[in-house]
């Protein structure tokens, strides 16, 4: 299970990366308004991190194949593979990311087509995100082929994105300038991300449960890593609790995530990396494979 | 909507039009384009098609040591080295003459044949005998040893100080102990063993009920069976003879009923049973007289047959000589000892349901014919013997002797002449006379001087000395087949004792490694050989040479043929023969008595048959004339007649343990008696497919399939606290075992399953770390045949310690 | 001429003792590790005691199985490289020189047959012997098995010679890719799941 990194670093990375993305843009799509030139800076930087991170993902996806050279073939099977699709999401998904970052940067973009840009790369990291999920929901693994699997790469996605986007416009723009609540939205979301875990527990097989027959060896996922997820996003809930608390997020304070903030998501997001392992710990390799 | 793969949405005709077109734009393509253009596997398959060097295929017999098949194999050369294994694929396959197909450990076999632990070159021990430190010496060096070694004991001790030890891990005429008796016969004699490790209870106690072991049809008789009762029978796992399970499923199909009676659920027993019924080990003799009750007092016995052709069944038909003497009636209904042998009774002890028994006792009685089988298992214990009488007395009564579908049962080599004779190379006459029974060896390292009949020695009044030199040639029986390794060990430690023991093997197993001179032998893919059946069978099977020795390995007949030379013997040993002279020789043999249409060996090798088979189109039924006239046709005992009473046994004057009727007798380690208290579980040591007994161990292919575990019931595991793959230990007073375990229903609560054949491993505490079984079974032999009781054994099992 | 090739394997008359999953080994030189075949134990049930006696209710029986050649080949469908084509004779096979080892195939067949092979380091499975399938040969499996369990062809005519049956427990619902294999059930696979049998030898498999 633990061999799986390669993965769970590609998919939170690239789930962070999306959400980001989105989440720094909602007021922006929501009310198609223009950056202003103070806000460009900011801007950049976000665009800037969600290509990097979303670089990072595929070069740490190219650590799980065998031959990286072989997979500019990757996407040959955009027909019937989720997989294909997965990939081409995900690299047009940069490509209109870098588009709307030269945008910013050449000139003074024209509200509608840095919204049309926008939203365009919005969908796509949509598509990539539903892409992901889509490919291990496969009918042999009835684990990964439920509702929660989507919903939980989502939440994934928003809830790292949320905080991940209030650090930047703290550290670049200034608190309180967002105009957007990210962190009671950030709440809502990891409290879902908790009670949907726990109250989902029976489904995921922790309790040893088999759903169906099998030729696939049960995998005795970790309750460990299960209880440490559920623990290290209550850290993240509380660290969250605690910035709203201090009144962190005033304008009147100066440029700078705080420590307080970036605890919350380096416990949020060691959370979700313990979950994405306790996800490919779901499904079990035949034994005879790990020689 | 289902999505098709095979031309990624196009329809097969457009798929191959457009790999056409890729790759007639090959040549125009480059650089990205090309670098996206998806490889058309069609080429592979080309490839594939296109003969690659030139490659050699010979048939020849599967070395197949001593695991009860003889089978076929085709072998593919390339280069002088084997690089694939295939099996008979001749046409026909018909039951008549049905192909020999090998099992697993043949077509791994490859896997052994390059196993980098082969031995290669001679070794001499450095260090104290059982360390297993050697260093690398000569031929020369090694042969000189030899001669001087045998110089010396035979001055100084006599031949009869000399022992070749039973060992089969080589049967095919050139490699094998036979080659080192032959030379030991010719320099004088050696002290000779008689009995096997195989089959000592039921060899010996067969011929007191029927005056002979050609006691077995063959074996297509079967499908005229209507009920066919596989007592502690595994042939699907051990392999009774290539095709045996084979038969049994095409009996089965034509209408057979097939009972398992059996301590576990066995491979047979899931493909080729009917019903599978859990017994307790060492308790059939119980259940055998309790179903024999039942057919005495329901009247299902073939009273007319028991009249005409058995003696002892009552009191009307006591031979002469044992007029008052218990009779097998008397026994059943306890009439002298007050306790009769009902369903009931046996229940209490095998463990099996008094409905059960009384109902497979009906069943086979009222089958006519059937074949009641009795496997080895349940021979190779401590009253082995009482079983095997109890069984053969069963087929008696039922009136299955004799007769086609029936099987008169013991030992049951092929009538009519015993079948295949496993090995016709010459060792020539013994000079010394004085034989011990084949397990009892380790006594006569200890105390061979006192050694006489009452410990099984024949052919002597006495022995004149202890053993003092060991030849073991495929032999691994003296340390890790036998029982009670820590014993046996520390006897063969003892230099004083055996002065010189000597190994010739392919691998340094836990018998060589107690060797003082090593020789290493090359496989039998690798110098000529010949065989036939196993046990079963009309084939012959000829094993060409196929590939060179490696290293400095040597058939077993070269390098007894060069010790000859060093003791003068050479012309004498060899007869001027090679090892394919010897098989010609041989092939002689075979075509002057059962295979008169046996091909020359020119023949068989041009022709690259492998076989020549015999097909068996009405199979001879054992006692066929004894049974139609027994007058005329008498059985070669006492009475001419089937001995449900042995007179013999009798006079022997032991009824405790050799009683003239069979008898249950309870084992002298069992869970009834007071050792129960504190070992709880009977161990037994089954036949396992990684291995044959103790070859092919540590192939990493068969111990993928078969990895080595202590089978337990979750029955037992469950309070121990333990859990499937958890490492176990498993001891008695003996030793102990720590090794991983399988939990499975498949075998009886109170039972625990260990494969024989494990190289015994003794960690620095002694406690062995791999599973062998005989660390924890016990040197005691059986009161009749002097036989290994090597399954009577009493265990307790926990969880061990962080292992 | 072949349209859709296909196992026939006789559960009833399988004794597990793994000569199948042996010969494909040899033949195509697989490291332990990597199973084109194999032969899984189901086993379940338990013991009661009755009085003084313990009373089975066991049942146990074997499957062999390599890879099922679907009709729909759910391994295909997954490949982003395209690397698992059919051919016209309904052999499934994968080309490991285009394979890039993500394993994904792996997760989408529901009869564990793709296998990661260290020595190409990509995935590998059954290839129904084709290279003897195109001699005119035999599957190493089918000729080699003991009990004649085995059988291959075309999979119309092996359901006109054994019936239709391609499911036993606790092989997964043949609806998701239509495996070309037909089965004869051991008479314990009917009663198997409620006696809460499972495969037994999972460390072999």
């Amino acid at each position: 299970m633990l061999k799986e990194w390669p993965l769970v670093a590609f998919t939170v990375m690239g789930q962070a990366a999306v959400g980001m993305f989105v989440f720094f843009h909602l007021p922006f799509l929501a009310r198609f308004r223009t950056p202003t030139y103070g806000w460009r800076i900011t801007w950049l930087v976000t665009l800037a991190l969600v290509f990097l991170l979303a670089g990072l993902a595929v070069l740490v996806s190219f650590f799980h194949l065998r031959h990286p050279l072989r997979a500019r073939f990757a996407l040959s099977n955009l027909r019937s593979s989720w997989l294909s699709r997965e990939i081409l999401f995900e690299l047009v998904f940069m490509a209109l990311v870098a588009a709307a970052g030269w945008l910013a940067w050449s000139r003074a973009p024209s509200a509608g087509s840095a919204w049309v840009l926008v939203a365009a790369a919005s969908l796509a990291g949509g598509f990539f995100l539903a892409s992901m999920a889509k490919l291990y929901m496969l009918p042999a693994l009835p684990l990964w082929r439920q509702g929660y699997t989507p919903v939980s790469f989502f939440l994934t996605s928003f809830a790292l994105g949320a905080l991940a986007t209030e650090i930047v416009v703290r550290t670049v723009a200034g608190p309180g300038v967002f105009g957007l609540d990210l962190m009671r939205g950030a709440q809502v979301l990891i409290l879902t991300e908790i009670l949907l875990a726990v109250l989902l527990t029976p489904r995921h097989g922790v309790l040893g449960v088999r759903p169906e027959p099998s030729l696939r060896p049960s995998a005795g996922p970790s309750r460990l890593l299960h209880g440490t997820r559920v623990v290290l996003l209550a850290a993240g809930l509380v660290f969250i609790a605690w910035d709203i608390g201090s009144g962190a997020n005033s304008i009147m304070n100066e440029k700078g995530a705080g420590p307080i903030l970036l605890l919350a998501f380096a416990s949020v997001l060691a959370g979700e990396v313990a979950g994405r392992f306790h996800f490919y710990g779901l499904v079990g390799r035949p034994a005879s494979e790990r020689r | 909507m289902r999505k098709k793969i095979e031309t990624a949405g196009m329809s097969r005709r457009s798929f191959l039009r457009w790999s056409a077109l890729v790759g007639s734009s090959a040549a125009a393509s480059k650089g990205l384009a090309a670098g996206f253009r998806r490889r058309d596997p069609r080429h592979v398959f080309a490839e594939a098609a296109r003969p690659g060097a030139a490659e050699r295929m010979i048939r020849t017999g599967c070395p197949s040591h001593n695991c009860g098949g003889r089978c076929l194999l085709k072998v593919f050369v390339r280069d002088g080295r084997i690089v694939r294994i295939e099996t008979d694929d001749r046409p026909g396959d018909t039951l008549a003459d049905p192909q020999l197909r090998a099992c697993i450990r043949g077509r791994a076999y490859r896997k052994r044949q390059y196993h980098p632990d082969r031995l290669m070159h001679p070794l001499k021990r450095t260090g104290k005998r059982g360390e297993g430190q050697f260093e690398r010496i000569t031929w020369d060096e090694a042969l000189d040893r030899i001669a001087s070694e045998f110089a010396r004991i035979k001055s100084a001790y006599g031949n009869e100080a000399f022992y070749v030890p039973y060992g089969t891990g080589s049967y095919n005429q050139i490699n094998g102990r036979q080659t080192a008796q032959r030379l030991m016969n010719l320099y004088g004699g050696s002290l000779g063993f008689y009995n096997s490790y195989s089959w000592a209870a039921i060899s010996a106690a067969t011929p007191t009920v029927y005056g002979t072991s050609v006691t077995g049809n063959q074996r297509q008789d079967w499908l005229n069976a209507k009920y066919i009762l596989m007592w502690s029978w595994n042939p699907a796992e051990m392999r009774d003879g290539t095709n045996s399970e084979y038969f049994v499923r095409k009996a089965r199909e034509k209408g057979a009923r097939v009972v398992c009676i059996d301590p576990r659920m066995t491979l047979s027993a899931v493909a080729l049973a009917d019903e599978w019924i859990p017994i307790r080990p060492g308790t059939d003799a119980a259940m055998m007289s309790a179903m024999a009750h039942v057919m005495v007092t329901e009247n299902l016995f073939d009273a007319e047959f028991v009249r005409t052709h058995c003696v002892g069944f009552d009191e009307t038909q006591m031979p002469a000589g044992a007029a008052g003497a218990e009779s097998y009636k008397d026994y059943l209904l306890g009439t002298r000892d007050g306790v009769a042998k009902t369903p009931a009774w046996a229940e209490r002890i095998c463990g099996v349901p008094r409905e059960t028994i009384a109902r497979i006792a009906r069943e086979y009685a009222m089958a006519k014919p059937g074949v009641l089988y009795q496997g080895y298992g349940m021979q190779r214990r401590a009253y082995g013997e009482q079983a095997v009488r109890a069984g053969c007395v069963l087929a008696a009564i039922t009136g299955n002797v004799g007769i086609p579908g029936g099987w008169a049962s013991g030992i049951a080599l092929q009538a009519p002449d015993g079948g295949p004779f496993w090995l016709v190379f010459p060792v020539g006459d013994n000079p010394v006379e004085a034989m011990i029974p084949s397990f009892l060896w380790t006594e006569a390292v200890l105390r061979g001087k006192e050694m006489g009949p009452a410990d099984g020695v024949r052919g002597a009044s006495k022995l004149a000395t202890d053993i003092k030199c060991i030849w073991a040639v495929a032999c691994n029986a003296l340390i890790n087949q036998h029982g009670n390794v820590n014993r046996t060990a520390r006897i063969l430690a003892d230099e004083k004792k055996v002065e010189f023991l000597l190994v010739q093997d392919n691998f340094l197993t836990p018998t060589a490694r107690f060797a003082d001179i090593v020789l290493p032998v090359c496989t039998q893919f690798e110098t000529w050989g010949l065989e036939d059946g196993w046990k079963y069978g009309d084939e012959v099977i000829l094993m060409p040479k196929i590939v060179e020795p490696p290293g400095e390995t040597k058939s077993d007949y070269r390098i007894c043929a060069e010790i000859a030379a060093r003791l003068g013997l050479e012309q004498a040993y060899t007869e001027g023969r090679t090892e394919r002279d010897w098989v010609a020789w041989s092939l002689d043999r075979y075509r002057q008595s059962r295979f008169p249409g046996l091909p020359s060996l020119d023949e068989l090798e041009t022709s690259n048959a492998g076989v020549y088979s015999i097909p068996v189109t009405k199979p001879a039924v054992a006692f066929a004339d004894f049974r139609r006239d027994p007058a005329k046709h008498p059985l070669q005992t006492p009475s001419g007649r089937i001995e449900i009473f042995s007179k013999r046994l009798h006079d022997m004057n032991d009824p405790a343990e050799i009683p003239a009727v069979p008898k249950y007798i309870q084992e002298w380690e069992s869970p009834f008696g007071p050792e129960a208290a504190k070992y709880p579980l009977s161990a037994i040591g089954h036949h396992y497919l990684s291995r044959v007994h103790s070859t092919l161990e540590g192939i990493d292919w068969l111990e993928e399939a078969f990895p080595q575990r202590l089978f337990i019931n979750p029955v037992d595991a469950d309070p121990r606290k333990i859990r499937n793959g958890d490492p176990v230990r498993v001891w008695n007073d003996r030793g102990a075992v720590v090794v991983k375990c399988r939990l499975t229903p498949r075998i009886m609560p109170g039972v625990v399953a260990l494969p024989q054949g494990a190289w015994w491993t003794p960690d620095k505490d002694g406690v062995d770390r791999r599973g062998s079984v005989n660390v924890l079974s016990s040197e005691r032999w059986t009161a009749l045949a002097f036989g290994n009781a090597q399954h009577t054994i009493m265990v307790q099992v926990a969880k061990a310690e962080a292992a | 001429m072949v349209t859709q090739y296909g196992f026939f394997f006789d559960a009833s008359a399988c004794t597990g003792c793994k000569a199948c999953q042996m010969a494909c080994k040899d033949r195509n030189d697989l490291e332990p590790g990597v199973l084109w075949r194999r032969v899984y134990e189901v086993a379940g049930g338990g013991w009661e005691k009755k009085g003084e006696v313990w009373v089975p209710s066991v049942v146990a029986y074997n499957i062999s199985m390599a890879c099922n050649h679907c009709e729909n080949p759910v391994c295909g469908l997954a490949c982003p490289v395209k690397a698992i084509s059919k051919r016209e004779d309904g052999i499934v096979f994968v080309d490991t020189g285009a394979c890039i080892g993500c394993r994904y195939c792996e997760w989408a067949c529901p009869y564990t047959a793709l296998r990661f092979d260290a020595r190409t380091n990509t995935v590998s499975k059954c290839d129904f012997c084709y290279a003897a399938i195109d001699a005119g040969g035999t599957p190493a499996c089918v000729a080699a098995c003991p009990q004649r369990a085995l059988d291959f062809g075309d999979l119309a005519e092996l359901r006109k010679k054994y019936g239709d049956v391609r499911r036993i427990f606790p092989l997964p619902d043949p609806a998701q890719t239509d495996p070309a294999l037909v089965i004869k059930p051991h008479r314990d696979a009917a009663r198997a799941e409620e006696r809460g049998a499972e495969v037994a030898n999972w460390e072999e498999v």
